[in-house]
């Protein structure tokens, strides 16, 4: 079941699109080919899933390590943002750094920054119970005004003509590629992280007393557990793991700070932990499968689809995973009620 | 609705005992599982006319399932309910209201912030007004209660919401009553009330059936009696002529009846917790008043009290968790165990796996875990010993603690705080809840760690229980200690007036 239903889901959403392909006036058939060769099934298409799956296994991340102790982190779109801004302001300023050193206080720099906004929301959740949600959502705004100021502003491109890009980083600070390939190492750190993630919430003490504060407060403080520092440094740690994405999306994919940095994969990484059922290892494969849609709904509109209808396409896939894995939890039963009376008046008597 | 009101039993002075009384509501053959438990085996039951009847019976000896199945809340797998000769269809509770069976739930099931009469005609098709206030208040007043129509549902004591809830049955003309626990909340005057107003229904005609495991209960207000032990009914006579042994060794079986009191005194040794003028407010109620506790090692105190008399704050604060705001607690306890009343929400957690649960006191030691690592197989083989030794009923220790039954809870914490063999041991509530086997086995590793040497605190509502366990029994009303009885000298009776506030001073 736990395969199947899965599978069903994706083909049911196919199927569904694949109606209002038709509608379009598209070919449903030839437009899930190019889907298909755009995605997995070409050598370009892995590895524009490899790179695009990158930043949404970190964000995924991010959302299920803070729901190890009980919280969303919805913020990992600020904090993304606010990663890659303070990577950007290290390559940029940060000039008498040695060359190998550059890359390193970039990525530290974004995952300083991450851990620090997510903190913002972290501090007042633990102090006096503010939800977590609200501000780390509000946070988000603040950071994307944040990196528009300045990249509109001090850090504008003067040969951008207007866009909204900063100058470009130095050749330093472009992470490698692996061997063989046009993807960079992100994939590789963020399959790493994923598995240190789950070392550390499922398999050391202090994550097991994570669990337990995140699994009952009351229990967690009858057995003496300090909840509201577990909660900081949890949060904290998933708003570095988004903020690493935002180091890693800048140094691998775009090379500079602009606008739309993130296709909102803060968002996603909420939809990639649900799809995930909120476990670690789990994230990995949500995200990969994430990726595919996103990069397959990609080529779907180079072939003449309208956006719209290619997103909607990825969409419904999604919403059908999510109602299958929401079917999961019930089992259905066929049973003939035995012959009943109904009764003959069933108002009320008074 | 009130069609017969020859009740011989119940209203003698109506005089009209020459007439049999009428059978209402006929139940036949009643079985109900839930997957491999039968909690209703073939049960029978008749109910007359004006008749009270209780329903007695162990917790899990399938009460509640058979009253849920009555007014339609459960389907059967085979039986049949009949009221007045009809068929009732099953599994309606619509066609059960429409036959006039009523229920009071435990937790009333009231809007707090309706007054009364919105309360009384909520589900009805009508919506208040003074005319509906008026014969709100004119059945308030027929049944005896005194309660003001207008008042909100929130302002009323745990007795005049009871009072409300059965108004609500009347109100729809509905005669026969199901009462579950209806005294469980109350204290003794307030349910010295109700009986009085049950005996005023059932002289009116109506027909009572309630819920309860108090054997005096029983003998002081039903007509008939029904007992249900595991599932099935092992009596069903006239209550005249029965006794309490009688009835507990029908209920409990008799293997636990002789248990009763077999308990053997401790040997009290140094004093290991010491509790003085303990104080615990919150929201600007006292819930615990300068409370003094002494507990030795090798002796049982036990704590009388009906619940929310401070046995909340008195568990936290003898278990070191709650600090009182005023007053001290000594303790010289290196390990000290807490059984607490919501076992769930203070002692466990759900989502997390029986092993996992079973090492929460334990995953910090050398021998389970290193500050990089958790030896899982470590803490599996801790949970399997567990499981053995006090027969958790799982087979996997990797299942999600959130599937075991009560008393499967309990074990799990039972195993988890005993096992580190603790100088002092706070049991709240041990074995509400629990089926006879758990209880038994709770009581026995209490009195088994008193002789090995911990200083035992058993908190608990059943003073049966307290009774039989206790080296000394301390009563809890609102927040103070109000009386203390050592073994050989406890007063049932005065136990249970002060329990309810009252002395025999």
């Amino acid at each position: 079941m736990r395969i199947a239903v899965p599978v069903a889901a994706v083909v049911a959403g196919l199927v569904a699109g694949g109606v209002i392909l038709a509608l379009g006036g598209h070919d449903p058939i030839d437009a899930y080919n190019s889907m298909w060769e755009g995605s997995l099934g070409s050598s370009d298409g892995i590895e524009a899933t490899l790179i695009k799956a990158c930043p949404l296994v970190l964000t995924g991340l991010a959302v299920a390590t803070a729901l190890r102790i009980g919280l969303w982190n919805i913020g990992g779109e600020g904090q993304l943002i606010i990663g890659a801004t303070a990577a950007t302001g290290v390559g940029l300023y940060a000039t008498s750094l040695p060359g190998p050193l550059v890359l390193p206080a970039m990525i530290f720099a974004g995952c300083l920054a991450g851990a620090m906004w997510a903190t913002i929301a972290a501090i007042p959740r633990a102090l006096i119970g503010l939800n977590e949600i609200i501000v780390t959502l509000f946070l988000n705004y603040i950071a994307i005004l944040l990196m528009d100021h300045l990249i509109f502003g001090p850090w504008a491109d003067p040969k951008a003509f207007g866009f909204a890009y900063s100058r470009s980083l130095p050749d330093a600070a472009v992470l490698p590629v692996i061997p063989g390939s046009y993807v960079h190492v992100g994939i590789v750190i963020a399959v790493l992280v994923a598995v240190t993630c789950w070392w550390l919430m499922e398999r050391t003490p202090w994550g097991f007393s994570v669990r337990v504060a995140g699994g009952n407060a009351r229990t967690a403080e009858y057995l003496g557990l300090h909840i509201s520092r577990r909660m900081v440094i949890v949060l904290a740690l998933s708003g570095a793991i988004a903020g690493l994405a935002g180091a890693i999306e800048l140094t691998g994919v775009t090379n500079r700070l602009q606008d739309g940095i993130s296709v909102n994969y803060g968002y996603s990484g909420v939809l990639i932990a649900f799809l995930a059922r909120g476990r670690l290892l789990g994230v990995v494969v949500a995200a990969f499968l994430f990726a595919t849609l996103v990069v397959g709904s990609y080529a779907l509109q180079t072939t003449g689809v309208a956006q719209p209808i290619a997103t909607i396409i990825e969409a419904l896939i999604i919403v059908f995973l999510l109602a299958g894995d929401a079917a999961l939890a019930f089992r259905v039963h066929m049973t003939r009620p035995p012959h009943a009376l109904e009764p003959a008046t069933a108002g009320v008597r008074s | 609705m009130l069609t017969n009101r020859a009740n011989a039993k119940a209203a003698p002075e109506l005089g009209a005992a020459s007439e049999p009384a009428a059978t209402v509501l006929e139940v036949r053959g009643i079985t109900k599982s839930f997957g491999d438990r039968v909690a209703n085996d073939h049960v029978d039951l008749t109910l007359k006319a004006g008749e009270i009847r209780a329903l007695l019976g162990e917790n899990g000896a399938g009460k509640t399932t058979l009253i849920s199945v009555l007014c339609g809340q459960y389907f059967p797998d085979s039986g049949t309910v009949a009221v007045r000769g009809r068929p009732l269809a099953p599994g309606s509770p619509r066609a059960a209201l429409a036959a006039g069976i009523g229920v009071v739930h435990q937790d009333f099931r009231l809007v707090p912030r309706f007054t009364v009469t919105e309360n009384v005609v909520l589900g009805t098709e009508s919506w208040g007004g003074r005319k509906v206030e008026q014969d709100v208040a004119a059945h308030a007043a027929a049944a005896g209660f005194g309660l003001d129509p207008r008042a909100p549902a929130w302002s009323l004591s745990v007795g005049e919401l009871q009072q409300l809830a059965i108004l609500k049955l009347l109100y729809r003309g509905l005669d026969i009553l199901i009462l579950d626990e209806p005294t469980a909340v109350l204290s003794p005057p307030q349910a010295a009330e109700l009986f009085e107003s049950m005996r005023k229904l059932a002289g009116g005609g109506r027909s009572i059936i309630f819920i309860t495991h108090r054997l005096r209960e029983v003998i002081a207000m039903a007509d008939e009696v029904t007992i249900l032990r595991h599932g099935k009914v092992v009596a069903d006579r006239e209550v005249a002529g029965l006794d309490a042994l009688q009835m507990s060794v029908l209920m409990i079986g008799s293997d636990a009846a002789a248990q009763q009191g077999a308990s053997r005194a401790g040997t009290p040794g140094e004093i290991v917790l010491k509790l003085e003028s303990a104080t615990v407010e919150g929201r600007g109620v006292r819930a615990l008043d300068r409370v003094g506790l002494e507990v030795r090692r090798g002796e049982i105190v036990g704590v009388a009290g009906i619940s929310g008399n401070g046995q909340n704050a008195l568990a936290e604060v003898a278990a070191g968790i709650l600090r009182p705001i005023a007053g001290s607690r000594t303790c010289i306890a290196s390990a000290v165990a807490y059984i607490p009343e919501a076992r769930l929400e203070r002692g466990l957690v759900g989502a997390m796996s029986v092993s996992e649960n079973l090492s929460l006191r334990q995953y910090l030691r050398p021998t389970m875990s290193h500050p990089l690592w958790i030896w899982s197989h470590r803490m599996t083989s801790l949970a399997r010993r567990l499981i053995e030794a006090f027969s958790i009923p799982v087979k996997n220790p990797d299942s999600r603690l959130a599937d075991l039954s009560g008393g499967g809870l309990q074990r799990v914490l039972l195993a988890r705080e005993l096992d580190e063999q603790p100088d002092l041991i706070i049991a709240a509530q041990p074995t509400r809840g629990l089926d006879v086997a758990s209880s038994a086995m709770v009581r026995s590793q209490l009195v088994g760690h008193r002789d090995r040497g911990a200083g035992v605190v058993v908190i608990s509502e059943d003073l049966d229980e307290i009774l039989e366990l206790s080296d000394r029994v301390l009563v809890l009303f609102k927040g103070a200690v109000v009386g203390e009885y050592s073994r050989g000298s406890f007063d049932r009776a005065e136990i249970g007036l002060r329990m309810g506030g009252e002395g025999p001073d």
